[in-house]
């Protein structure tokens, strides 16, 4: 790791204030660094003006990133839909199965506001949720690269891998997520659902809980409904944040959304409203606090 | 590691003692059984490199530095945490203006397109999964530093297009 002493006038302003802003987000910074930083942006309006043009190009990489194509998994993903634009897609479109035959090694992937049904004969079935995407692994089941898959796992247990971590479902539901940040796993009906540590040892996780993997083991309460309110077309509210609730609609949107009033960000929401009304989900949240919704172009929801 | 499994379950004893102090420490029976695990780690460890014993107060010392670590690792991160924010309030007006016009979006992903494949892929994981760069580092087998670099560099390609700003 790179360390504070390296960030110095040798550089120019603009080199030193990208690779503060590196730092800053690489979770690895000390309190010695943040504190040298401070003093970096305290120095001169120079510093700070740098440092903003920095952050404006940072905050864009975020936005137009998502349309850039260049991703590993986003290869694999517009390969998925190519592949997928015959039989699969039509049957996902459909709401109609696809036999584990036709799945072979590929991948699973869905667009924004798309969901797809996976039949595993025996096994059971997968419903992709909007933006994810689901891979079968030789001898190893599947993995959720991205996104949400709800399973009904059949007779046959079913094998989810996670890094060094394995989940195994049996006869019932389970609901696997993976947005920002580490997998969580949810029981919502199932039977038997088991989650191997990387050393071996096994824990069960109790039906009606779930329990993301950067953690210890430390399972908490969910309601099933709510969180397979997808599933029934709807996206579900209930005291939730509201940067957290716009956050959740966009995902069936193909745009990147802002929320670039912080005032409400932690105000509470609750409310009903249908996955394929997504636009019109974000105008009411927006109108809940009389925020103005600008659309830039196809990449980009502004609300301010 | 085997080896260290055995030797975890030959002192019963002396681990019921940490694991007492260290739910003394945490107040969470969980935190304490992973800082017990890591504590008992480390002497076992230690043990390992000089071959002579070590103490039960030695033991102790470990618990009682490795708790007073992840409470300064804790504190920072949430320092760390809210000096992004003001830096994000500081920037806001000018990214919303900025974003108004789609060129700048187009030109941001143009230069991300162009980047190196490996540059490309890791700093889109940083930017677009959320992933941390220990993260990325353990996903791709790559050490941090090679991540930081990599994060860098695509940093600063989008830095030629400062003059649009």
């Amino acid at each position: 790791m790179r360390r504070v002493s390296h960030i110095g006038p040798d550089q120019d302003l603009s080199s030193q204030a990208i690779e503060w802003l590196v730092l800053l987000h690489s979770g690895k910074m000390t309190e010695a660094e943040l504190a040298a930083f401070r003093m970096w942006k305290a120095q001169s309006a120079a510093n700070r003006d740098a440092l903003r043009k920095a952050q404006i190009l940072w905050q864009a990489s975020r936005v137009a990133g998502e349309h850039v194509p260049a991703l590993t998994a986003n290869r694999l993903h517009r390969r998925a839909f190519l592949w997928g634009t015959g039989a699969s897609a039509a049957a996902a479109v459909a709401g109609l199965g696809i036999g584990l035959n036709q799945m072979g090694q590929g991948d699973y992937v869905t667009a924004p506001g798309q969901s797809m049904q996976l039949e595993l004969g025996q096994e059971g079935a997968f419903v992709l949720n909007t933006k994810s995407r689901l891979d079968r692994l030789p001898d190893l089941g599947f993995t959720l690269r991205y996104g949400e898959a709800a399973l009904t796992a059949g007779e046959r247990s079913v094998l989810l891998t996670d890094g060094s971590y394995r989940v195994e479902v049996a006869s019932g539901s389970a609901l696997f997520r993976k947005w920002d940040g580490p997998l969580e796993v949810a029981n919502l009906s199932a039977r038997r659902v088991r989650i191997f540590d990387p050393d071996g040892s096994a824990s069960d996780l109790p039906p009606r809980h779930a329990w993301r993997f950067e953690t210890s083991f430390k399972p908490y309460a969910i309601d099933p409904e709510q969180r397979t309110a997808w599933q029934r077309g709807e996206i579900r509210f209930e005291g939730s944040r509201m940067d957290a609730a716009i956050e959740e609609v966009a995902r069936y949107l193909p745009h990147s959304v802002w929320l670039m009033n912080r005032a409400v960000k932690a105000s509470k929401i609750s409310g009903v409203f249908a996955t394929d009304q997504a636009l019109v989900a974000l105008r009411a949240l927006a109108r809940t606090h009389d925020l103005r919704l600008d659309e830039v172009g196809e990449m980009l929801i502004v609300i301010s | 590691m085997c080896l260290l499994v055995a030797h975890m379950r030959m002192d019963v004893a002396k681990q019921h003692d940490l694991l007492r102090r260290a739910k003394g420490l945490t107040r969470d029976s969980i935190d304490a059984e992973d800082l017990t695990q890591e504590a008992w780690l480390r002497l076992l460890s230690a043990q390992h490199k000089t071959d002579e014993p070590k103490g039960q107060g030695f033991a102790m010392r470990i618990l009682r530095n490795l708790f007073v670590d992840q409470l300064r690792v804790r504190r920072v991160k949430a320092k760390v945490e809210a000096e992004i924010a003001v830096i994000e309030a500081e920037a806001a007006p000018s990214t919303e203006r900025i974003l108004a016009g789609r060129e700048m979006l187009e030109q941001v992903r143009q230069v991300l397109e162009t980047l190196p494949e490996k540059t490309r892929d890791i700093f889109l994981l940083h930017r677009i999964q959320g992933m941390t760069h220990a993260q990325i580092a353990k996903q791709l087998g790559l050490s941090e530093a090679t991540v930081f670099y990599h994060v860098k560099r695509a940093a600063l390609e989008l830095d030629s297009l400062r003059d649009l700003l």
